[in-house]
């Protein structure tokens, strides 16, 4: 997968929590939590919902690095194509 | 969110005053008037007004600095300082300690969905977490991904009307004693239980790594409201509850 398509399935996970929030306007360098008003249980369902789109496996200690867009998309993409 | 009148929540004395075998918790909405939010922002440090700009909605704003207000008010009142003095910093997990304070004062807080909990305690760690109930967590899959065996197994004998609250009692009592730990979302969640049956109390149940845990600290359930999950875990257990409501009025009230 590209980086576009994973960036494009982040964003369409985002959107099930955030449904209301126009992601494009989202800066994917800061935190999500520090732009959207997601809580704990939403961003749980987030890294489930990323599990789901790509089957990737994200350890506990790997969570960190979801905080933003870009390091979603810089990790899943090592985990993706590495996996396939 | 007025008071009924068997709520624990309880309007505040007018000095407040916290005792070692004390545990304060103050539930506040987050949602002001825009006239309010003019008196609370310059309260908020340069670098959290800054960080107030990032949020993409206006109401998610608004929110950020009555919480972080509301934040500084209540430590300015326990502290005796200007709230606007205070300072911060931060552990790996972005919890929360006083900077420069050599001061007995715990303090955490959580917020979800429009409202505030902030929990005070002297010289004993502290985590507290609010979650507002609601159906569109994939709570199934969470617990499998993220509760420990001993609490999946009590969550799949619970019949489908009882998980909603069971899921999030449980995560709530759990995401309590990561934050009194300092931890974040990093900690191994699945390394350790907390109650969550219907009628049975709080509690801390087992640590893998760690035994002695369970009788160093004591888990409550709190009740932030209709539609919302809370729980609290504090050190030790000799310490007594009080449950206060703050309520944005006037400027009197600040």
């Amino acid at each position: 997968m590209t980086e576009a398509e994973i960036k494009a399935v982040v964003l369409r996970v985002l959107g099930a929590i955030a449904p209301e929030a126009d992601l494009a306007a989202l800066d994917p360098r800061i935190s999500l939590r520090d732009q959207l008003d997601v809580d704990s249980v939403d961003f749980l369902n987030f890294i489930i919902g990323l599990h789901k789109e790509l089957g990737v496996d994200i350890p506990d200690a790997d969570v960190p690095k979801l905080a933003t867009i870009s390091g979603c998309v810089a990790y899943l993409a090592s985990r993706v194509n590495k996996q396939r | 969110m007025s008071a009924a009148a068997d709520s624990p929540w309880n309007g505040p004395p007018e000095f407040i005053d916290l005792l070692p075998d004390e545990v304060h918790v103050w539930r506040a909405p987050l949602s002001v008037s825009p006239s309010q939010l003019q008196t609370l922002a310059p309260i908020l440090a340069a670098a959290e007004r800054q960080r107030a700009e990032r949020f993409h909605f206006e109401k998610d704003r608004g929110e950020f600095i009555a919480g972080r207000a509301m934040l500084r008010t209540l430590l300015g009142r326990y502290l005796h300082r200007e709230p606007s003095q205070l300072e911060f910093n931060y552990g790996a997990s972005g919890k929360p300690r006083l900077a420069g304070e050599d001061s007995s004062l715990r303090f955490n807080l959580s917020h979800s969905h429009g409202i505030a909990l902030y929990a005070f305690s002297r010289d004993r760690e502290i985590g507290i977490d609010v979650e507002q109930v609601r159906s569109n967590a994939d709570a199934e899959k969470i617990a499998e991904r993220f509760f420990s065996a001993q609490e999946v197994a009590v969550f799949r004998d619970l019949p489908a009307c009882q998980r909603e609250k069971a899921f999030f009692d449980c995560w709530t009592r759990k995401e309590a004693y990561i934050k009194a730990k300092g931890d974040g979302l990093t900690a191994a969640l699945d390394a350790f239980s907390v109650s969550l049956s219907p009628g049975e109390p709080a509690a801390l149940l087992h640590v893998r790594d760690d035994p002695r845990e369970v009788s160093r600290w004591s888990l409550r359930e709190l009740e932030p409201g209709p539609g919302y999950a809370g729980a609290i875990i504090v050190e030790g257990n000799d310490w007594r509850l009080e449950c206060w409501e703050w309520k944005w009025q006037s400027d009197s009230n600040r």
